[in-house]
């Protein structure tokens, strides 16, 4: 019976998120914790079911980018409830780590990049965006500053690509680049130059790079 | 009066309002949904080229509607800019509807061309986006001018010069990108047409600033490109450009790209963005000058050209919305799934030049969405685009339709898997200037298929 109920519950959630209801997806949250379900049940049976689904959907274009933003958004305030409640030890459970992310300096090309963050979100991680055209500076500051994971960075312009290469350099040079994992992608980064720069991760689309900073924390 | 670009400045970098850019884009979104109810906009796949005139002149009403309500954001200054209904009636009026590009006999007149219009379109040809390398620029570039069809040429530098990667907005990127402006004329005299409209499109506004120089660069009577970040966004480099252009007198293209999948949604509140992007490049583009054309750029977020039925349909009744409601020049940018060397670029070419000829539109093109070589692209791409569009004056839209339903059944299946193709090495006698056989026989079979399926190519 008890399980029924929570099972109920879950779907619910789940399609709250399909239909990017924030309010619903918070209420539901709450009242499934203050039925002692696990918040990592809550992630994967509820929250992510419907952030996939919502997901697939917008891989078939049936709906579109800012329909995922509206599911991450929802989802987002949902895992903020969970967070809430747990005592300081166990906050990590919920959330798998923090990523600085963005367009590097030169390049204004974001759809892609924001595909990445609505697919990190709704991994579980806390994305610090920075926006499109950003400095070097800017990503190492901003990492140091929320004392971040991973920094991530987009480029679809071949003739920003030096611009990778300057974000890694600059790591060593301050000493901090066991600090970071650094990730790239976008259109105009191959695994070569992945490799060259001494990326700690390069993906070619946005789900299998969500799946990639999950692996190289060994959150998996 | 008409609105001075110095006041459309100022509403950009001091007097508009400012918004969070996420508000931004989330109202683009809002609006375009709300938009596609109000006028009924309806994407029908069985159409690609639409042939209901009122949903194209709805369609029209609700990109001026959007245009009027969203105006255009300012990533640098996170403010808007917008114009009252009058100021953009102004503009509408004041659109010339026929420019001059080139000089001496390679002059060619671009006039605004309407819905089944019989005047060839100017074709802009170019290996777009293709990674044109330092050795192959000369030779590539003028097996396109030799190509007599192709109107006008583009050209972007080489990512590599001497050796050395090129950083966007360096010295780097402005040695390149004025070795590719000298490159380019040296490859339109030795072909014999050195007066032949450029079209450069450098990358930052510095490097496109550098190219403008009488006798060996850009000159007055050529252009350089004017960005719009989609949705509707524009930046200082751009606007730089744009104030540049009118200062030393030479040509723009403004040029805008809505991507589908992305804040507007589908391929209605697509169509929407494709229009409002017409007031935006007539404004801010201060295309309502007469010293401008405009290019629409549909692009899939997808893999995918913009070949498919949602790029062909958008293109097609977002170029009749403008083509029958102003004088505007539009060109619409060919964009390929398959790369060079293959049938299936051929066939797409085919597609998309039909569905914008009859629609009232120029031709710009050929880029592949996704290149992966050096040098990847040949002239043979811009000669068969030329010929198609010059075919395509002679029929209706039905007719082209019924064409581009033929084509899509030939390559609709491949767009996820597209063959890459091979790149100007592969395919040309890069001494001789002259495609290799294999190429030559894709080319001309492909020519009797489309030749039978109805158009008059021969
Ligand atoms: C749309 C577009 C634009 C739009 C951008 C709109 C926007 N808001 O982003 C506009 C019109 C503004 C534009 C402008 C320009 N563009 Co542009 N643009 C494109 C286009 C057609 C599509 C890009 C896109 O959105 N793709 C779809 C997304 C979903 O793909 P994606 O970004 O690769 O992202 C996927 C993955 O890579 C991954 N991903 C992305 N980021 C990250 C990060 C990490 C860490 C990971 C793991 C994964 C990941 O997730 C995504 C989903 O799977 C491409 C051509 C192409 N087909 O790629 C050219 C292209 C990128 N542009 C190009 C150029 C040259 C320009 C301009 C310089 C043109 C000009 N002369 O003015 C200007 C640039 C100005 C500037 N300073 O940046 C060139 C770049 C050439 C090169 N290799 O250097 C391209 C390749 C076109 C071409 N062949 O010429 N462009």
């Amino acid at each position: 019976m008890y399980e029924k109920i929570a099972e109920e519950l879950l779907n619910r959630l789940a399609k709250a998120i399909t239909e990017y209801d924030a309010d619903s997806a918070s209420d539901l949250t709450i009242d499934l914790l203050s039925r002692g379900i696990d918040p990592k049940r809550i992630i994967n049976d509820g929250l992510s079911k419907g952030i996939q689904e919502v997901s697939d959907k917008f891989n078939r274009l049936e709906v579109f980018l800012p329909h995922m933003i509206f599911a991450a958004d929802a989802m987002q305030i949902a895992v903020h409830k969970i967070i809430e409640s747990l005592p300081p030890d166990r906050k990590h459970e919920v959330i798998l780590g923090k990523v600085v992310l963005g367009t590097v300096k030169g390049d204004i090309h974001d759809v892609g990049k924001n595909i990445f963050k609505t697919m990190l979100l709704a991994t579980g991680f806390e994305v610090y965006d920075l926006g499109v055209d950003v400095p070097t500076e800017y990503f190492i500051n901003r990492a140091e500053e929320i004392k971040a994971d991973i920094i991530a960075l987009s480029c679809l312009m071949t003739t920003c690509l030096i611009q990778l290469k300057e974000v890694i350099e600059d790591l060593v040079r301050l000493k901090i680049r066991n600090k970071y994992k650094v990730l790239v992608g976008g259109g105009a980064v191959t695994e070569t130059f992945a490799h060259k720069v001494a990326a700690d991760g390069y993906s070619l689309d946005a789900i299998a790079g969500a799946g990639l900073a999950k692996k190289i924390l060994g959150k998996e | 009066m008409s609105l001075s670009f110095t006041e459309i400045v100022d509403r950009a970098i001091n007097t508009g309002e400012k918004i969070e850019v996420k508000d931004f884009d989330m109202k683009v979104f809002r609006e375009t949904e709300r938009l596609k109810e109000k006028y009924s906009i309806k994407f029908n796949k069985e159409n690609t080229i639409n042939t209901n005139d009122d949903m194209a002149d709805r369609l029209f009403l609700a990109g001026k509607e959007f245009y009027k309500k969203i105006g255009t954001y300012v990533m640098d200054s996170k403010r808007i800019i917008k114009f009252t209904e009058k100021e953009i009636d102004e503009a509408l009026n004041e659109i010339p509807g026929i420019i001059w590009i080139g000089r001496g006999t390679d002059k060619r007149i671009m006039k605004h061309r309407g819905v089944g219009d019989q005047t060839l379109p100017i074709i802009q040809g170019g290996v777009i986006g293709g990674n044109a390398t330092e050795e192959y620029y000369i030779p590539l570039y003028q097996s396109i001018a030799q190509e007599q069809l192709v109107d006008s040429i583009y050209f972007d530098p080489p990512h590599v010069i001497e050796g050395r990667a090129v950083m966007h907005g360096s010295p780097l990127e402005i040695h390149s990108a004025r070795c590719a402006a000298m490159w380019a004329r040296e490859a339109i005299t030795r072909a014999g047409r050195p007066g032949m409209h450029l079209l450069g499109g450098a990358g930052s506004a510095v490097a496109d600033i550098s190219t403008c120089q009488e006798g060996i660069g850009i000159r007055p009577s050529d252009a350089i490109c004017a960005h719009t970040t989609s949705e509707l966004k524009i930046d200082y480099d751009s606007l730089n450009k744009i104030m540049h252009t009118l200062h030393y007198n030479c040509m723009r293209q403004v040029w805008w790209a809505p991507v589908i999948g992305g804040f507007a949604g589908g391929a209605e509140g697509s169509a929407i963005t494709a229009v409002g992007g017409l007031f935006h490049g007539l404004l801010v583009g201060q295309g309502a000058k007469g010293s401008a054309y405009f290019d629409l750029q549909v692009t899939p977020y997808y893999k995918a050209g913009a070949t498919d039925r949602l790029s062909l349909w958008i293109l097609s009744i977002a170029g009749q919305a403008i083509a029958r409601n102003t004088k505007a020049i539009l060109q619409g940018t060919v964009t390929t799934s398959a790369g060079p060397g293959t049938k299936m670029m051929l066939y797409e070419i085919g597609a998309s030049a039909i569905s914008q000829v009859v629609s009232g539109m120029h031709i710009f093109g050929v880029r592949i969405q996704k290149p992966t070589k050096e040098n990847h692209g040949t002239a043979m791409e811009s000669k068969w685009v030329a010929e198609v569009s010059r075919a395509a004056v002679n029929i209706n839209r039905n007719e082209g339709d019924a064409i581009v339903s033929k084509l899509l059944s030939n390559y609709e299946h491949n767009i996820k898997n597209a063959p890459e193709g091979g790149g100007f090495i592969e395919l040309y006698d890069t001494k001789r200037l002259t495609p290799y056989e294999d190429y030559l026989r894709i080319y001309e079979e492909v020519r009797r298929e489309i030749a039978d399926m109805g158009l008059p190519i021969n």
